[in-house]
């Protein structure tokens, strides 16, 4: 084996990558438990929180250009670089999405919420659950569980639906609740948006280990 | 980490000629110290100076100091067989000796006054163990070095300088004249000695110089251009000159 | 077009043909000079004349054992003499005086050496060790030889020196090793086999000189084993024989010639063998 010194920063770009998924994965789970269980806190301390997200954005970009300019990888290897650089920007988004939820729960302040939360936390469990899986995928270059998270979208999107429906249902009835409602909606939207960056992971994840680009799952929004 | 070698005001002169202006640097202890440049640029130039090399020529002349641990290797009289004892050098060419491929690496040993047939051949052991060449010619080191591939023969070379523990390895395109393979080989080896020792590499492959070393001088028309981390120079340079150059906007 | 093709073509066969003519004619003189030799020289081989001295002249039979020795004697001095000097010459040339002023004064004289006429040293090693010690030496003859010897071997020395290459000098210095050691123990070794057959070829050379012995080891009827006396060599004896008036002196003499001309070929192949098995590498 040769050029061990380059093959190892590979490793730890990748690992990097996996934690900064881990971070984010946790600002996206925390943000909905504060929005539950209404603690302004919490919510406020995510918002806070993103900076380190994006920071460590920042750094394994700086990590891929550095290995670019200095390793010239080829064929597999820059693959590899150019989809990290790809996935960090969707984990940032993620990120900002997780930000975005517990901005809303700060903005509805001490309002009660206008319905419990029943299929808010459904989909955002299946988008981590859609995160993590993805992310596995991403370690062992498996391209077969890649493709299938792709498709998983569209239950997310039938969950938004369902909560879009029922939330416009309910600002009609009463449209004293439309400010508090949007928020939720505002909120829904985010993790709807949560599982489509997962997708383009996903996608990244199958350039990298066939080289082939292509769109798995046009999402409905 | 310390400077191992420091350069002050470097003047050298190929008899009226002058090859070098003015050249400051510092070459970080136990790290690899890479210089680039087209060629002409003077940077095979200052590599032998830091051994001396140019005194085997009539009419070279030197102003300056090359500080080597607080000592000027420039000055008169300087012992220079303990010089160059003292910082090894590696050629573009691979250059085995005409004898087996033991005797080329004992050669130095010997230079050194050391007679005991044990102590030699443990320490060339070592130094083809270090030099990553052991597993391949443990069988046959009493052929000629000659007979070994390109490769195999740069690594001896590497080898017979590491056997005497220099503190300095001067490599002048050390892989200039192999293949891809033998050169990835020689990279790994390098990543190797730094460990112990502090490298310099002149290079005509840029991307050699990202790939191995710490640290980039880039060098043009006998100067110094900028000097910086590797990563810096190979990513954002402060010097105009050096990002035409390594953007392969000429040279 | 095709015109100047066939013109071409022409003119290439006629070149051909011409230089193989030229190169037959050459070896045609070559392999019947040898052919003669042989003939003629074998019959003169016999136990008696490699262990036999020669018998009064006119009877039959005897040898040139003294003779042989003698020639054996002279060249092994004047290599003993020659080589040694020669090759440390070829060393300054090549190692120290490189491109200075001596050493171009010393290359240019070597050359003259080299095209001086062997009768010339002849006379010179007669001026100069002949003459004052008075008489006829083994010594003197191998002297001349060896000035015969000695210019040769100073050029092939400084050539198969400069072979090694500079880079395998700076290699051994920037070790650490002074100049003499990087000379004894690098480019020596690297040059060897070369020296060796320089020096095997110029010996080949010397020991079918007659010229310089004429008037310098001269000539014995006896065996000599004092280098202050005259000695017999192989060479001066053809010379000698071939213009004596008797039958079995010009057997002699073509028996002396074929030995003569048989180890001169034997130590050039040998030296040739030497040269194309160090090519491949």
């Amino acid at each position: 084996m040769t050029r061990e010194a380059y093959h190892k920063a590979l490793k730890e770009v990748q690992d990097e990558v996996q934690q900064m998924a881990v971070m984010v994965g946790a600002a996206v789970k925390d943000s909905m438990e504060a929005l539950k269980s209404r603690d302004m806190e919490k919510s406020k301390k995510i918002v806070k929180n993103d900076i380190q997200i994006n920071q460590k954005r920042f750094d394994i970009e700086e990590r891929c250009i550095r290995l670019i300019a200095t390793q010239q990888p080829m064929a597999v290897d820059l693959r590899t670089l150019a989809a990290i650089i790809n996935i960090i920007t969707d984990l940032e988004r993620i990120g900002d999405h997780a930000e975005g939820i517990a901005k809303i729960s700060v903005a509805i302040g001490d309002a009660p919420l206008v319905k419990p939360l029943i299929d808010m936390p459904k989909m955002a469990d299946k988008g981590l659950s859609m995160l993590q899986r993805c992310m596995k995928a991403f370690v062992d270059r498996d391209i077969e569980t890649a493709k299938k998270i792709c498709n998983e979208d569209d239950e997310v999107d039938a969950l938004y639906d369902a909560i879009y429906n029922e939330l416009v249902m309910m600002m009609v009835n009463d449209p004293k609740i439309i400010k508090d409602a949007t928020y939720l909606i505002w909120g829904a939207h985010n993790l709807e948006r949560i599982a489509d960056r997962v997708t383009n992971i996903a996608e990244r994840v199958v350039y990298m280990v066939t080289g082939k680009m292509e769109e798995m799952n046009v999402s409905k929004y | 980490m310390n400077d191992k070698v420091k350069i002050k005001d470097l003047n050298f002169y190929y008899g009226t000629k002058q090859a070098l202006k003015n050249i400051n640097l510092s070459v970080r202890e136990k790290e690899i110290t890479a210089l680039i440049g087209p060629s002409g640029c003077g940077k095979t130039t200052f590599l032998r100076c830091v051994n001396r090399m140019h005194d085997l020529y009539p009419g070279n002349r030197y102003e300056g100091e090359i500080i080597l641990d607080g000592r000027n290797i420039l000055e008169k009289g300087l012992d220079l067989i303990k010089l160059r004892s003292k910082v090894g050098m590696v050629f573009q060419k691979p250059t085995p000796f005409p004898m087996s491929i033991y005797e080329n690496v004992a050669f130095g040993l010997k230079l050194m006054g050391i007679k005991k047939k044990k102590e030699i051949s443990l320490r060339v052991e070592k130094a083809l163990k270090d030099s990553a060449l052991w597993d391949e010619i443990k069988d046959r080191l009493n052929e000629p070095a000659l007979s070994l591939s390109g490769g195999q023969q740069q690594r001896l070379c590497i080898a017979r300088a590491v056997a005497v523990e220099p503190e300095v390895i001067l490599m002048d395109e050390p892989c200039s004249a192999l293949d891809p393979v033998a050169t990835a080989k020689i990279e790994d080896l390098m990543t190797d000695l730094k460990k112990t020792y502090t490298v310099v590499i002149v290079t005509h492959n840029m991307q050699q110089a990202a790939r191995v070393s710490e640290f980039t001088g880039f060098f043009m028309m006998g100067e110094m251009i900028e000097f910086d981390y590797t990563q810096k120079i190979f990513t954002a340079p402060s010097n105009k000159l050096t990002e035409d150059y390594i953007t392969g906007r000429f040279g | 077009m095709n015109f100047f093709y066939l013109r071409r073509k022409f003119y290439n066969l006629l070149a051909l043909t011409v230089s193989l003519l030229s190169a037959g004619f050459g070896i045609f003189f070559l392999f019947w000079i040898l052919k003669d030799v042989i003939t003629l020289g074998l019959p003169a081989l016999n136990w008696a004349f490699f262990t036999e001295l020669p018998v009064p002249p006119g009877a039959e039979g005897g040898g040139l054992a003294h003779a042989i020795l003698g020639t054996i004697f002279v060249t092994v001095v004047a290599t003993v003499i020659g080589v040694p000097s020669g090759i440390l010459a070829g060393t300054y040339l090549s190692e120290y005086g490189r491109k200075s002023g001596t050493a171009s004064v010393v290359r240019f004289l070597s050359d003259i050496l080299v095209s001086a006429p062997s009768i010339v040293i002849g006379l010179f090693v007669y001026a100069i060790l002949v003459k004052p010690l008075g008489g006829f030496s083994a010594i003197a003859g191998a002297v001349a030889l060896s000035i015969i010897m000695l210019p040769v071997i100073v050029r092939t020395a400084e050539e198969v020196l400069k072979l090694v290459p500079d880079s395998t000098r700076e290699a051994a210095l920037a070790l650490g090793a002074p100049h003499w050691k990087v000379t004894v123990h690098v480019v020596y070794r690297g040059a060897i086999r070369g020296i060796t057959t320089g020096v095997l070829l110029a010996v080949a050379r010397v020991s079918g000189e007659t010229a310089p012995l004429l008037f310098t080891s001269f000539n014995n009827s006896f065996w000599n084993f004092n280098v202050a006396e005259p000695t017999a060599t192989l060479t001066v004896t053809i010379f000698n024989y071939a213009l004596g008036p008797y039958e079995d002196w010009h057997t002699k003499a073509w028996g002396a010639a074929l030995i003569i001309t048989a180890t001169v070929l034997l130590v050039t192949i040998f030296a040739r063998l030497l040269v194309t098995r160090r090519s491949p590498r």
